[in-house]
């Protein structure tokens, strides 16, 4: 089933060199080779209907074929061993903690554009910026309480870090669903292995969301705020929410009443605490930000900047996740922290910059043009596979909006072996950890792998046709 | 010079509302030429009212009025003490075009944005205001006021809140605030930065536009000599008879109200801004206060039947804006 297993020169997640598979990856390897493609194709089986019958999906966007769908699957499970984790995880701390300084700073001494850190007009120019939350002190001076920071491994097998997630990452119930998909499917294989628990996810969320509840010492009511049933995560809102045993509420749930906030309930009204907010800044207020907004609670700002009410997260991380602010977390983690980084950033050209913009405009065609703004992969130019009259709007595009677009040389990604038919075949990966801050900040043990589904794709978002696997981090003992 | 204001905003609906979440920006500022010795603040339904100071430095005042309610009212009385700076034009030494600024925040009055929009047309108007070579801000500055006052006329009822200074750069009309933008984009078009100012104007025995509602006039910075205030619709420096309550960068960061309510409603709004000058002010005024009025709202079983709306959910209105010295019952909607 490996036998015409291709390593293309690329960083292979499982192989050291062709047929030789890493000592960590043995077990599995062994495995799956036993059980042949005949049982391989009945599990799979077994895991599609696992996911049919739970209703796991998501939303794509612009797409004529049907909107919810499937999140698609690959049973190989990705491992990352414990020593190569814990550098991993100690980068990640590293980073949100630099991060959170970030946004407490930006919106209160800014001592970073003070001394040159960075350049204000980035800042200042930034659409994420928000003045509204210049002066608010808000709870505990956690600003990102949820993030979600993907990694990539380059050729040499360095993990890079490619964005931060500060807004409202989403993707985690995908990693709880496949493990627990996995579990079933792969009972004997999860005993032997010996892989990290991610499972206690909702409840670290919890805490985290309990930390900063304006009433500490009463048993706070928590809320997960949801655009409602069109936004592409939605699955991901109600299943967060009953995880947590918390209520999922729309915006017209909420109101504001003599500085508090209010959830309607078949008994009255009832007092909320926390909102684990997945709802856009921009819409969640309509009396502060867009006015046409249906999905916010009007007045909201007003009883967060009073501190009746705690937002996660909260307003204005948006300039923590700019891809142009994006290449000075490096510079970030060493200001605030005095600390060299851990996990280094891709190379980034910012267009802004009139050096930058000029050898990104003469080198289009292998760089990786994106908007700074935009997640889920939208808007982007892969330079060495667009058609020249593409290459050419985008110059049009950054010539004339500067601000809103970086590049960033292509990324031989990584790949890890995926069933294809009755074989394997390498797939391009990267990972979404996922970092909770609140009382400390925890990692959960491994994220979402998410794969390109295609051979030779490097673009691996869900929106974009990605599919994800299941990613083992294993315990101490197994690499001693 | 000792200023009353009398601020009277009176919102009526066609049917009942619901849920109304409000801003104000109605306190005057407290700043070196003027100082804020009382501030009275009227609502109803009765509601408790906070304040907050927002990232301009303005005193906002929220509440919300939770029951069904068919009527706000808001009086806002500030008492202010004003001094003149006579003379500081004459002595500025800045020179146009201006260098490299030392404040890197001072970014936020050189953006365009909605309101103080960039288009062909202000191009031109700037062209023509241009000055080749060097010349003294102070000059340039009075220039460009005294055209912007030549070349537009003061006229209600022809733009409202919501409109660009674009629009008035096309037909060549508009009240103070389009007068205010105008000049705002003109200065920042030169590089020059300029902050939008809302307030009252007292206009005493003289005659100028604007008094007796809300004002609006632009403020511009002197890198010697800091923010100074010019008001282009009655072409002259700010003096000791403006009251400064609201600062932006245009005026969508300055509406004297701003609210959403729930419910099907035309709105209705009636303005009354009254001036007068005081002898003196007596102790027991000075301060601070907050006084509910007497206007009613109803439980649900009062008119059971007008609030279907009570059970649709897509049912939030913004409330009108308004702005400055607008007819006080133009309709938006």
């Amino acid at each position: 089933m490996f036998d015409s297993y291709e390593m293309d020169g690329l960083f292979d997640e499982m192989f050291e060199k062709p047929g030789v598979p890493r000592q960590f990856y043995q077990l599995v390897h062994q495995r799956l080779i036993t059980l042949g493609a005949g049982a391989l194709a009945q599990r799979r089986r077994m895991a599609d209907l696992c996911f049919r019958n739970q209703g796991i999906t998501f939303t794509v966007y612009k797409d004529t074929a049907g909107v919810e769908k499937i999140f698609p699957f690959d049973l190989v499970p990705r491992l990352i061993p414990a020593v190569e984790w814990s550098t991993i995880e100690e980068g990640l701390v590293q980073r949100i903690t630099a991060l959170n300084m970030f946004c407490h700073d930006i919106y209160h001494r800014q001592s970073i554009l003070r001394e040159k850190i960075i350049d204000p007009e980035l800042i200042y120019g930034a659409k994420m910026l928000r003045r509204e939350m210049m002066g608010v002190n808000v709870p505990r001076d956690i600003y990102i309480h949820i993030c979600g920071t993907d990694l990539i491994r380059d050729a040499q097998g360095r993990y890079l870090v490619l964005e931060d997630n500060c807004r409202s990452p989403s993707g985690v119930s995908y990693v709880l669903e496949n493990r627990a998909v996995m579990k079933r499917v792969f009972p004997a294989l999860f005993q032997n292995a010996r892989v990290r628990a991610i499972e206690d996810y909702p409840h670290n969320l919890l805490c985290a969301l309990k930390h900063i509840s304006p009433r500490p010492s009463e048993t706070p009511c928590i809320v997960v705020l949801t655009p409602g049933v069109f936004n592409s995560a939605y699955f991901e809102h109600s299943f967060l929410a009953r995880q947590m045993g918390v209520e999922l509420v729309e915006g017209r749930d909420l109101l504001v009443e003599n500085n508090f906030i209010y959830m309607r309930t078949t008994t009255g009204l009832k007092r909320v605490d926390v909102i684990y907010r997945r709802v856009d800044d921009d819409f969640l207020d309509p009396l502060c930000f867009r006015p046409d907004s249906f999905l916010g609670i009007p007045g909201v700002m007003n009883v967060y900047r009073m501190g009746n009410v705690a937002l996660a997260n909260a307003v204005g991380t948006g300039i923590a996740d700019d891809k142009a602010i994006y290449p000075f977390v490096p510079d970030m983690i060493r200001f605030y922290l005095r600390q060299e980084p851990i996990l280094p950033n891709v190379p980034t050209y910012i267009c802004a910059r009139a050096a930058d913009r000029q050898y990104v405009l003469e080198h289009l065609h292998e760089l990786v043009v994106k908007p700074t703004n935009e997640a889920g992969g939208y808007g982007m130019l892969m330079g060495h596979q667009a058609t020249a009259a593409e290459r050419g709007e985008f110059a049009e595009r950054i010539k004339s909006e500067p601000r809103n677009f970086i590049a960033q040389p292509v990324v031989q990604l990584s790949q890890h072996p995926g069933i294809v038919d009755s074989h394997f075949e390498g797939r391009r990966i990267d990972l979404r950890p996922y970092i909770l801050c609140g009382q400390r900040v925890t990692v959960m043990p491994g994220g979402l792998t998410r794969v390109a589904l295609k051979k030779g794709s490097l673009v691996v978002n869900s929106s974009q046709g990605g599919g994800s696997k299941d990613t083992w981090v294993l315990e101490e003992e197994d690499n001693a | 010079m000792l200023l009353r204001t009398t601020h009277k905003t009176r919102l009526s609906y066609s049917s009942l509302i619901g849920e109304t979440v409000m801003e104000l920006r109605m306190a005057p500022r407290h700043e070196r030429n003027q100082h804020r010795l009382a501030f009275d603040l009227a609502v109803g339904p009765a509601t408790e009212v906070r304040s907050y100071f927002d990232w301009l430095g303005n005193t906002v005042h929220v509440f919300s009025i939770g029951g069904f309610h068919d009527a706000i009212e808001i009086v806002a009385t500030s008492v202010v003490q004003t001094t003149a700076r006579p003379g500081l034009i004459e002595k500025l030494v800045d020179i146009f075009p201006l260098g490299p600024l030392d404040d890197y925040a001072l970014a936020d009055y050189l953006r365009f944005d909605m309101l103080v929009c960039d288009s062909p047309a202000l191009t031109d108007f700037v062209q023509k205001l241009r000055p080749r070579g060097e010349a003294r801000l102070a000059e340039v500055v009075g220039q460009i006021m005294a055209a912007i006052n030549r070349d537009f006329t003061y006229q209600g009822g022809v733009t409202n809140a919501a409109s660009p200074v674009s629009e008035m750069l096309g037909h060549g009309r508009g009240v103070c605030q389009d007068f205010a933008h105008l000049m705002i984009a003109t200065l920042r078009k030169l590089g020059v930065p300029a902050r939008y100012v809302s307030g009252y104007i007292h206009a005493g025995r003289q005659s100028y536009r604007g008094a007796a509602q809300s004002h609006a006039w632009c403020e511009v910075y002197f890198p010697s000599a800091g923010w100074l205030p010019f008001d282009p619709t009655n072409n002259c420096m700010v003096g000791e008879h403006f009251v400064k309550v609201g600062l932006g960068r245009s005026y969508r960061d300055v509406p004297p109200h701003k609210g959403v309510f729930r419910g099907f409603a035309d709105e209705n709004i009636a303005v009354e801004v009254l001036t007068e000058e005081l002898p003196e002010v007596s102790n027991r005024s000075v301060g601070e206060r907050f006084t509910p009025l007497g206007i009613p709202v109803y439980r649900q079983s009062a008119r059971g039947a007008a609030l279907r709306w009570a059970l649709d959910e897509q049912v939030q209105q913004q409330q009108q804006q308004q702005n400055a010295d607008r007819p006080v019952t133009d309709k938006i909607r």
